[in-house]
């Protein structure tokens, strides 16, 4: 894939665009609203950078109407990148005192959040399941610690026991600092997690933001990470002819991350796994590199929560009229979003567990 | 009213204070990104919900500006006079499908690329492809009689229509049939939000092709290229789209590094954006050779010379003209045409460029639409102006145009929506201005230059873009006497004048 | 006389004349702008025959200095006003050979254009029923029929390009000609359909075709009128486009076809494979019986083609489904008499006609001025 523009450039292509790829962005499908467009956040931005217009916090919001889910950049021609080019912009709103009201303790909460997500995990795993350098371990994210005992169990039936915790005092690696502008913040986190992961050789993170963060973002912050870092379905993929299956669910749909499906290209890897566990994966009609996204990227459910319940609903159309009440995905965030009363959200490692068990 | 649907915040009051009008952009490349601002912006979700806005503004006398995704190219949806924004995007519901009569009912608001999507789902297709599908609505364009690029075969939009809703500037609902007399439809389709507000709509759809053959021609002259439209047409073939570029818009398609003869690099105007862009930005990756980039250099700035260089040399001096071709539908009956438009092609002097070309244009045919942004900040223009008329007039009016635009631009064509008695020319222009005065005053001079010719030729001034504010000046011209009728519409429909004032020379 | 709206009717309310078996007071200014042999007056009202459009626009100057009506169409329904009768009006101005056009005066009869037409092998194209071919072209453009239609072409005014036509203000007006526009509202549909009230026709430009390479029809036998209804519906859905076709009221379905061989081939072969899925058999093709008389018609829109012609009580051979195009098709029934013209103008119609005509000048639509 071509890179992109850079900035200046990406900025100026966005703003006079006619808004081709406006179709793909959830936010401003959700919002029907020129101002949440993709062209329009960059206009808005490239306006913000040139001074020609409030330099307010009110005039700063459009950049955080994004999921960072890269359907745009999918589209575009020139292969711009709104969702990072906002980020960017989220970081100068920071800078100038004009970023987003409801992130303005995000540091704080963020820092909660993900120690007490490391806790929960630990809690659910016994102790020689939490050594402090192994080949292999397992990093469920701070979105769902809870399935760490589940995938580690899992490891155990298909014969990787070798599979301990990623034991630690951060549970999180850190994509909620980084897509909330709040660079430093991010840079002292990743350098913490890379002393905190030093002793592993390989990382299999269940967060696709997290597992494309720690890949490409704490080496472009230039903060090394010793350990190999893998998400969860490219690490069990290595089972998929050895999985033990006991039990398969009728149907269910199969949602890409956006994250690990168009920022890391790993389309095929969950959908091998969630066929062995299911007769009949459905696709939707907008697919894989054309995925559209829960809304749960971004911050959306922070800065934007009635927005991104909108998105989450929008993509639950086809599921519904399909009368099929699974969705697997590989993704926490995903799942969070997606979950409903009439619609169960399924964690690939919670399928396959169910799967596997006798 | 409506919680959270009503804004009058800065950022949205900016967003919307601009469509694609490329006068607009030249004004936002001076650095005034939104001289016309709405009071506000409403997102109503019901037909019920925009009665109550049009009533509480005819009370107040307030203007409402209808609008879709803000796509048009001349100022149509620009808040001239202030008011308000009513934005039709949440009322985006594909409300039926009728497999059986191969209609579709949807409402005004639905982005085109998601219509066409949801239709897809369902086995079928509208045959509504502008290049603007993935950021106009259906209400846009039956708004302002868009035409898409199979319009040979499925007919513009105002073709298929058989049934719209619309609220009046009163207030009121109206529910209009084709079939009625008179066809009322065709008294709001085109109406650029002037008389009304569409809220919904019945349209013909057709089943999914099972077949698409595309294939590309070379003709010695536009003259002969047209002559075999024109008989494919008139044999009762129905192309889906049948496309001609002229001498130099072939000449600039063809990339040195191309291998297949004739073949577009990408389709229609953007191969003159995409010259534009490798000479405006010298690292730019390009395929064009030195002496091109000298050529297009100098077309900015003596625009004259080379048009007249390139009308005269141009036919002897390359291979002519490329013709796409495509046919799609029932698999037999597509094989069945494609059979005979080849017999018919050849007998009219065509050389066979075999599918490459067609599939080419086919897989590229949106890229147009990414070529622009460059060009503009670059201070230079460019714009589009596609015009119409009878076979017997269609050189003539190519001709007066071109003799008339070329001393103040750059200019090309292709001929696209052709129709039995007729066909469309789809210039594209560009020029530079030393400033951002400059650049507007060249730019009026050009469509003004442009449009009195195609009036004065017989011809109408707009096929497919609709008029909005930048051809306002021109709709005396263009329906004569005719015009009183129009007023008595607004009349009628819009007596306290509301609707989107100051548009298309009321 | 020649007939524009064709319907007949009551007139409207006139305008001055005189009482009696006088002749109007003004009939000299008509004689005077028309000359004596085009004038008839008596009873307060008058005949007149302009013979171009300079005539009627004088016409229709006399009647608004005298505040009579005009009507046109009406035959002697017109009382106290001036009946127009166009039949005068009836040459070519242009053959366009090249865009297969034709601009010709409205007041010529179907029968009179087709056959100055085949002089250069060329037809309207659009399959007119036999009863539509005594009227004038002003009358199937003014007062449109939901029989004047056929797959091809559509209904029958949507072969028409543009007009040229006067105002009830006696304004003229001539629509720009091009093949597709986007240039506001198509303003000619407000006299198009108009039955006469917002603007009388004096001439139009229409499509026309050359006759094609090569013809063919077929008949196909279904199984019941339904299956056949079916058939021709999914035919026109899946985007045949035969010169014509119908169904018999007994399930037989008749096309015909042009256009290239290759072409005329494929179309029949579609036919027959669509009738064959609905358990249809190729029949022997004859003509389908003319129909001689003008008969009872009803326009359907393809959605409910079915439950429409099945409600029709009696169901049987006297009932055709015909003019298909690509939004419906009309039900004719030659057991019953002509439907009645319609009694009402919509209300837009009649709000605009307010407008436009103030005094009430044009007082054609029956019962509605």
């Amino acid at each position: 894939m071509p890179s992109p523009p850079d900035l200046d450039t990406s900025l100026t292509y966005c703003t006079y665009c006619p808004k081709l790829c406006r179709h793909t962005c959830p936010v401003s499908n959700a919002e029907a609203k020129e101002t949440l467009t993709p062209r329009d956040k960059m206009a808005t931005m490239r306006l913000l950078r040139r001074a020609e217009v409030p330099q307010t916090v009110e005039q700063s919001e459009p950049l955080y109407g994004c999921t960072g889910c890269g359907a745009c950049t999918d589209f575009c021609l020139h292969k711009v990148e709104p969702g990072q080019a906002l980020l960017r912009g989220r970081a100068e709103a920071e800078r100038d005192g004009r970023g987003h009201p409801a992130l303005r303790d995000l540091a704080a909460r963020f820092t909660a959040k993900s120690t007490e997500a490391a806790r929960r995990a630990r809690a659910g795993v016994s102790q020689d399941k939490r050594p402090t350098e192994a080949q292999i371990a397992f990093f469920p994210g701070c979105d769902a610690p809870e399935l760490a005992p589940t995938m580690l169990s899992l490891c155990d039936r298909i014969g990787a026991e070798y599979v301990s915790l990623a034991d630690g005092e951060h549970g999180c690696g850190g994509y909620p600092l980084f897509a909330a502008g709040q660079f430093d913040a991010f840079r002292l986190h990743a350098e913490r997690m890379s002393r905190q992961l030093a002793g592993f050789a390989r990382v299999v993170v269940n967060c696709p933001a997290c597992v494309w963060a720690m890949r490409t973002q704490y080496r472009e912050f230039g903060v090394p990470l010793a350990p190999a870092v893998e998400h969860t379905s490219e690490f069990l993929e290595g089972f998929v002819e050895r999985l033990p299956i006991e039990r398969r669910r009728a149907a269910a749909f199969y949602q890409d991350p956006c994250y690990l499906g168009r920022w890391l290209g790993v389309y095929d890897a969950p959908r091998r796994l969630a066929k062995k566990a299911v007769d009949d994966v459905r696709e939707f009609s907008r697919a894989r590199n054309e995925a559209e996204c829960t809304g749960g990227g971004g911050l959306l459910p922070t800065t934007m929560p009635d927005t991104a319940h909108a998105i989450a609903e929008h993509r639950l159309t086809e599921v519904r009229q399909a009368k099929v009440s699974t969705v697997v995905t590989s993704c926490p965030t995903c799942k969070r979003q997606l979950d409903r009363d009439d619609v169960h959200a399924v964690d690939l490692i919670e399928l396959l567990d169910e799967a596997t068990r006798k | 009213m409506m919680p959270g649907r009503v804004s009058t915040t800065v950022p949205d009051r900016i967003a919307y204070a601009r469509d694609l009008w490329p006068r607009g952009l030249i004004t936002l490349s001076g650095g005034n990104p939104a001289p016309h601002q709405p009071d506000a912006v409403v997102w109503p979700v019901s037909t019920e919900e925009v009665q109550d806005i049009v009533r509480a503004a005819a009370r107040t006398a307030t203007p409402i500006v209808p609008f879709g995704a803000g796509s048009g190219v001349c100022g149509g949806t620009l808040p001239i006079k202030g008011g308000i924004v009513v934005d039709l995007k949440r009322m985006r519901a594909v409300v039926e499908v009728d497999a059986v009569a191969g209609a579709a009912t949807v409402e005004a608001g639905i982005i085109g690329e998601h219509l066409e999507h949801e239709l897809n789902r369902r086995g079928f297709t509208l045959g509504h492809f502008p290049s603007s599908i993935m950021c106009s609505t259906f209400g846009g364009w039956l708004a302002a009689r868009s035409a898409g690029q199979f319009s040979t075969r499925y007919g513009k939009i105002e073709d298929m229509v058989r049934r719209v809703s619309f609220v009046d500037g009163r207030g009121e609902l109206h529910s209009v049939d084709a079939s009625g007399t008179p066809d009322i439809t065709q008294w709001i389709v085109g109406s650029e939000g002037t008389l009304g507000i569409i809220t919904r709509a019945t349209v013909t759809v057709r089943p999914s092709p099972e077949r698409q053959l595309y294939r590309g021609w070379s003709f010695p002259r536009v003259a002969s290229g047209c002559e075999a439209i024109r008989r494919l047409l008139q044999r009762n073939l129905r192309p889906a789209c049948v496309r001609l570029y002229d001498e130099l818009d072939s000449f600039l398609h063809r990339g040195e590094k191309d291998h297949d003869e004739g073949v577009p690099e990408s389709s229609g105007p953007e191969a003159m954006l995409e010259q534009y862009l490798s000479m405006l930005t010298p690292t730019g990756k390009s395929v064009i050779g030195e002496w091109k980039r000298r050529a297009i250099a100098l077309a900015l700035n003596r625009p004259e010379l080379v048009n007249r260089v390139a009308g005269a040399v141009l036919p002897y001096a390359q291979k002519g003209c490329l013709l796409i071709v495509g046919f799609e539908g029932d698999k037999g009956l597509c094989e069945a045409e494609a059979r005979a438009a080849t017999v018919e092609l050849e007998r009219a002097g065509g050389r066979d460029l075999g599918e490459g070309p067609g599939l080419r244009w086919l897989k590229h045919r949106y890229a147009v639409s990414f070529r622009m942004q460059k060009v503009f900040d670059a201070g230079a223009f460019v714009d589009t102006m596609e015009v119409a008329t009878s076979w017997d007039k269609l050189l003539d009016l190519y001709r007066a145009v071109r003799e008339a635009v070329s001393p103040l631009a750059f200019i090309m064509a292709h001929f696209s929506h052709a129709y039995v008695d007729g066909c469309s020319i789809y210039f594209t222009f560009a020029a530079r201005g030393a400033n951002t005065a400059d650049a507007e005053r060249k730019y009026d001079a050009i469509w003004k230059a442009g449009l009195t010719a195609v009036t004065k030729a017989g011809a109408t001034i707009s096929h497919h873009h609709g008029v909005g504010l930048s051809k306002a000046p021109f709709m005396p011209e263009e329906h004569g006497a005719a015009m009183e009728i129009y007023r008595a519409l607004k009349n009628v429909l819009d007596p306290s004048g509301i609707m989107n004032p100051g548009k298309m020379g009321l | 006389m020649s007939e524009q709206t064709g319907d007949g009717g009551q007139a409207g309310a006139g305008g001055g004349g005189g009482d009696g078996n006088e002749a109007p007071f003004w009939a000299d200014r008509l004689v005077h702008a028309v000359g004596a042999a085009h004038v008839m007056s008596e009873n307060g009202r008058a005949l007149v025959r302009p013979g171009a459009p300079a005539e009627l626009v004088d016409v229709m100057r006399i009647a608004g200095e005298v505040g009579a009506a005009v009507g046109i169409g009406l035959g002697a329904h017109n009382a106290g006003g001036i009946d127009v009768d166009l039949s005068r009006m009836c040459n070519v101005l242009y053959l366009d050979e090249t865009s297969l056009t034709v601009t010709v005066q409205c007041g010529i009869t179907v029968e009179a254009l087709e056959h100055a037409l085949g002089e250069r092998s060329l037809t309207l194209g659009a399959a007119l029923p036999p009863w539509s071919r005594t009227r004038t072209l002003g009358a199937l453009l003014a007062a449109p029929r939901a029989s004047e239609a056929s797959p091809r072409t559509g209904r029958f005014l949507q072969s028409c390009i543009g007009v040229q036509a006067l105002l009830p203000d006696g304004t003229e007006i001539s629509t720009r000609l091009a093949p597709r526009k986007a240039t506001g509202p198509d303003l000619m549909h407000v006299v198009l359909g108009g039955r006469g009230t917002l603007g009388i026709l004096s001439a139009a430009t229409v499509r026309v075709q050359r006759r094609q390479e090569s013809r063919a029809a077929a008949a196909f036998k279904l199984p019941t009128l339904p299956a056949a209804l079916s058939t021709a519906r999914k035919l026109i859905v899946v985007g045949g486009r035969p010169a014509d076709l119908a169904v018999s009221g007994t399930g037989t379905l008749w096309l015909e076809v042009d256009g290239p061989a290759a072409l005329v081939a494929a179309e029949v072969a579609l036919a027959e494979r669509i009738a064959r899925e609905h358990g249809g058999e190729p029949v022997p093709q004859t003509p389908p019986p003319r129909i001689k008389a003008r008969p009872h018609e009803r326009a359907v829109p393809l959605e409910t083609v079915d439950s429409a012609v099945l409600a029709s009580s009696l169901v049987g051979d006297s009932v055709r489904v015909i003019a298909w195009h690509p939004a419906g098709a009309c039900v004719v029934d030659s057991a019953r008499a002509p439907e009645p013209p319609p009694a009402d103008a919509p209300a837009l119609v009649a709000a605009l006609k307010r407008r436009l005509d103030p005094n009430g000048r044009l007082v054609a639509w029956p019962g509605a001025v």
